[in-house]
């Protein structure tokens, strides 16, 4: 119970939400100074995503990082609480190794080292180019743990030379698109969706009234046995 | 850091805030307010003591610029009208004078009601009434304010503080400068007799007079500076920036200027200014800004500062900064004429001609209601350099808080008490119950759009763009946890319309009183991902309410769901019955669903029957006109106060109501009304009053302008005057007039 209140009953209960980055550090991301947009958006974007945590008392969202180029590594390896979040910049290290990001992510999908109770994670992907190694069989990993199959997933394409169906794919919706983001205001507009109205969305859907015209679910739903699919 | 303006026609009017260093919230308060038509000016500023016997500062600050401003805006009008009759001079003098009475009165009032209700010590009132006066340490305040018109300036100083006059083309004075060295006690608000200490300055401006600038700020700038005149050189400074480079950049950066020059002091730092409009001045236009402000200000948004928009009517505005972002779209604070607005900017996929004709249809309605934002005019871009549109509205007063902050109990909203938890929800339910009498939904009713004030339980709804004529068709179908399960299943031929806007007022009203969700009990537990889906489910398909008599399959589960459980045992009966039949009957069939009206009465009733805990001073709701429950908090028996039972109507069909006669409990006019239209909290009528010589004795005062008739039960038959007082005993009748009568029971 909360001392500092004259009402009755704590805070409300709230479950996590997880959101995972996923940003491309090969060396093309330094040239013309990609790679100094992407940090200079995603700090700018902070202050936004915890505006829009406030705005959820059920979520509490919680942020990590992985970068990848040669090989991927976590770089926010702790679930950190949004209103503690702070940006290190990212440094460009070479390749362009999605599909090592996918397997690490997939990694942090599991139960543990996810709870037993949480909000639909959301993966944040960002990339300029082709990927150079095996990326389908990393997609699989995640597709494979029960929270990256319920992942809401976002991507940004940077540029004309980003893999556009490679990144439909990790969408795996067929009416969602990656944005395309070609000068820096459209990638910070991108990243602040991504930080804003995408958490949003995912711990609190809202939901379009598409009358008069018939409903299209926004995810594909299981036709099999819906009833046992909630677990 | 809280400050209000408005806009005025002769003055520009400025205000800036900053929070102390290490602080969690300001304890200052700051209003700078155009009245009288525009043709008078009223400035306040108020500093909350703030340390730890003054936990309450912050409260009594704002009350301080609210009282004050109350009162010199009557003054501000009499000295309008008045001010070219050198003969009436003298009265207004007199008036300047007895103000410092009023509205020190009007925030003792205050405070005491706001003491008695969540009391300070933790004690009951009746305990701490012993002495000479309650004691309002918790509430000190100082308080520097100013009335300016044409032909007057008068200033009032209650403790710190700097009021600084600059005539055109003259030196600055302060005029109240008491010397360097006050010490670090100030006279405050909540000393007894504080109007006694109230410093007056009174400038009658003549023909030959220069009109001056006027800035008042709290002493957090002063105590910056080594010496009196370096502060002055600051202010002054502050002044000519905005006479040589226009108002923008002043009001742009006045916020970096206070935060860099309160840095020494580390106080919070509060002015607010007005300066006179002595065109034909080369940058005092509004519209002008430098190249500087304009490279400097760019907003990380669809909009960039600087940029103009077009009303409807012509009317050019200026974007300022964003407030932030929704799903919809985008919110910025715009300069316009008429002073500042909030300008909503739609994503351009959302900016359609559909979302056109529903803001033309809210915008000729043209709705006058201070519960709501309503939409005031479509704005574009006058080049078309930004397609789509958005429209104006006003900003939302920084008294109103998001629900979220009270759901997380932020300590920003810590001043909500559960009076003013039951006021907020009963103001919610009036508000909508207005809007659907007209035949209008609101189709996105959720914790997002509703906006309420701690101290008061005032509430102010916001987004109404999604509102339309029932029937009409709009955008969004709502948010899920609040959707009816008939929109959420997306059954066929359903569509949001008043009847699913009760479903979600009630799961409102479910979040407000019980912070929980009312569908989310051991079924939602047992969702690991609460995903579309898993709510779809929840909310849709199988929704079970936790407190289902005839299905226990949902109950909170105790160690996980503590709070539904503790605050549904401290909800009285009748509001659980309400809950009880619109999320069991109601889920299924939307006729059954509980409606406004039965809300407001049962919500009137519980907070007419609000009940302090003797034992810990706490407010507990009780049952009306039931037995006495245990304190949620300290968990002994309530004693439940006197009761007075109004009975309203003359015909045969009379409605009651019971008041628990708590001290400085109220009877308001709409408890005298049969079916009142609305609940209005100013419109007193009598209040619990104790007796100024006799401590512990009570009675009734009068403050309607008509007489009472009092009948005590051994025949004695007396009038209660306007302003008199009758004492409370058992078996006492009181008729009001017009059939209106009421009953003491003990």
């Amino acid at each position: 119970m909360n001392d500092t209140f004259d009402v009755p009953g704590g805070e409300m209960a709230n479950r996590p939400a997880h959101f995972i980055w996923l940003l491309d550090c090969s060396g093309s991301m330094s040239v013309n100074g990609k790679i100094g947009e992407l940090n200079f958006a995603i700090r700018e974007a902070i202050p936004e995503m915890q505006q829009a945590a406030l705005s959820n008392p059920a979520a509490s969202l919680l942020v990590r990082a992985v970068t990848f180029a040669s090989g991927a590594n976590w770089h926010i390896g702790e679930a950190t609480p949004v209103d503690r979040f702070t940006w290190e910049d990212v440094h460009t290290y070479g390749a362009t190794d999605m599909g090592a990001a996918f397997r690490l992510a997939a990694s942090a999908l599991q139960t543990p080292p996810m709870p037993l109770r949480a909000l639909p994670p959301v993966l944040a992907l960002v990339s300029d180019g082709q990927p150079t190694d095996d990326w389908r069989s990393g997609l699989r990993a995640i597709d494979d743990t029960p929270w990256g199959k319920r992942a809401v997933r976002v991507a940004v394409a940077i540029g004309d030379d980003a893999d556009k169906r490679m990144l439909k794919e990790f969408l795996a919706n067929p009416e969602l698109e990656p944005l395309l983001a070609k000068n820096p205001r459209q990638l910070a507009a991108a990243i602040r969706w991504m930080s804003t109205a995408v958490v949003k969305e995912a711990s609190a859907p809202k939901v379009e009234d598409a009358r008069p015209g018939p409903v299209l679910p926004t995810l594909p739903l299981d036709k099999h046995n819906p009833g046992e699919d909630i677990w | 850091m809280t400050t209000r303006t408005t806009p005025a026609g002769t003055w520009h009017l400025l205000s800036g805030a900053v929070k102390g260093i290490g602080k969690r919230y300001s304890q200052d308060h700051g209003a700078a307010l155009a009245v009288a038509g525009g043709r008078a000016v009223v400035l306040a500023v108020a500093d909350g003591h703030g340390s730890a016997p003054h936990f309450r500062s912050d409260l009594g600050a704002r009350w301080a610029v609210e009282e004050f401003t109350a009162c010199a805006e009557a003054f501000a009008s009499a000295a309008v009208q008045h001010g070219d009759d050198a003969t009436r001079l003298p009265w207004l003098r007199a008036e300047a004078r007895a103000l410092p009475r009023q509205f020190t009165h009007r925030w003792r009032q205050r405070a005491l009601l706001h003491d008695c209700n969540s009391p300070a010590h933790g004690e009951p009132p009746r305990r701490r009434t012993d002495g000479d006066s309650p004691d309002l340490t918790a509430y000190g305040s100082t308080l520097v304010g100013a009335v300016l018109t044409p032909g007057l300036v008068v200033c009032w100083q209650l403790g710190d503080g700097d009021v600084v006059l600059v005539p055109e083309g003259g030196t600055p004075g302060t005029p109240l400068f008491t010397g360097p060295e006050m010490g670090d006690e100030t006279e405050s608000l909540c000393r007894p007799e504080a109007w006694r200490a109230t410093r007056l300055h009174w400038q009658p401006l003549t023909g030959d007079d220069a009109p001056c600038d006027v800035l008042l700020s709290t002493d957090g700038l002063s105590k910056s500076f080594t010496d009196h005149q370096g502060f002055l050189d600051f202010v002054t400074g502050v002044r000519n920036r905005a006479v040589e480079q226009g108002l923008p950049v002043v009001r742009a950066q006045l916020g970096n200027w206070l935060a860099r020059a309160a840095a020494h002091s580390g106080d919070d730092t509060t002015l607010v200014g007005a300066l006179v409009d002595s065109a034909p001045h080369p940058h005092r236009n509004d519209d002008t800004r430098s190249t500087q402000s304009r490279r400097d200000s760019m907003v990380n948004g669809m909009l960039a500062a600087g940029q103009t928009l077009v009303t409807e009517e012509g009317e050019k505005v200026t974007v300022a900064e964003l407030f932030g972002s929704g799903g919809q779209g985008e919110v910025y604070r715009v300069r316009t004429r008429n002073g500042d607005r909030a300008a909503k900017w739609y994503y351009p996929q959302l900016a359609d001609t559909r979302q056109r004709r529903i803001l033309d249809g809210l915008i000729d309605r043209g709705w006058a209601d201070d519960r709501f934002l309503w939409p005031r005019s479509i704005v574009t871009s006058p080049d078309s350099r930004v397609p789509g549109f958005g429209y104006l509205m006003d900003v939302r007063p920084d008294r109103f808080h998001g629900l979220p902050e009270l759901f997380r109990r932020d300590p920003s909203v810590s001043a909500t008490t559960v009076r003013t938890l039951v006021t907020a929800a009963l103001h919610t339910v009036e508000a909508y119950r207005t809007l659907h009498s007209r035949g209008i939904a609101y189709r996105d009713i959720n914790w997002g759009n509703v906006f309420f004030d701690p101290a008061t339980g005032d509430v102010l709804i916001c987004d109404n763009d999604n509102a339309v004529v029932e029937g009409e068709d709009a955008g969004v179908a709502g948010t899920m946890d609040f959707m009816a399960p008939e929109l959420v299943r997306q059954e066929q031929g359903v569509q949001p319309g008043i009847q699913t806007d009760l479903h979600s007022l009630a799961v409102l009203l479910f979040l407000l009183l019980m912070n929980h969700h009312p569908l989310d009990g051991a079924l939602a537990l047992g969702i690991r991902c609460m995903d579309e889906p898993a709510k779809r489910k929840l909310y849709g398909t199988d929704p079970v309410f936790v407190y289902d008599p005839a299905d226990a399959r949902n109950r909170p589960v105790p160690g996980e769901q503590p709070t539904v459980i503790a605050t549904w045992r401290a909800l009285p009966k009748i509001l659980q019955d309400l809950f009880v039949a619109t999320f069991t009957r109601g889920l299924r069939n939307p006729g059954s669903r509980v409606r406004e009206s039965q809300w407001r009465d049962a919500l009137s009733r519980v907070l007419d029957a609000v009940t302090v805990c003797r034992s810990c001073g706490r407010q507990n709701m009780t049952e009306p006109d039931g037995p006495a429950p245990q304190c949620w908090k300290c968990g002994r028996t309530l004693v439940l106060p006197p009761l007075l039972t109004v009975t309203t109507g003359t015909g045969t069909l009379r409605t009651h109501r019971g008041i628990r006669l708590e001290p400085h409990a109220r009877v308001y006019a709409h408890h005298l009304a049969h079916d009142p239209d609305r609940h209005d909290f100013t419109a007193v009528v009598g209040e619990v009053t104790e007796h100024p010589r006799q401590p512990g004795r009570f009675g009734l005062t009068n403050r309607t302008a008509s007489a009472w008739t009092v009948r005590r039960d051994d025949g004695k038959v007396q009038d209660v005057l306007p302003g008199r007082t009758v004492g409370l005993r058992a078996g006492l009748l009181l008729e009001f007039g017009g059939g209106t009568e009421a009953v003491v029971r003990d």
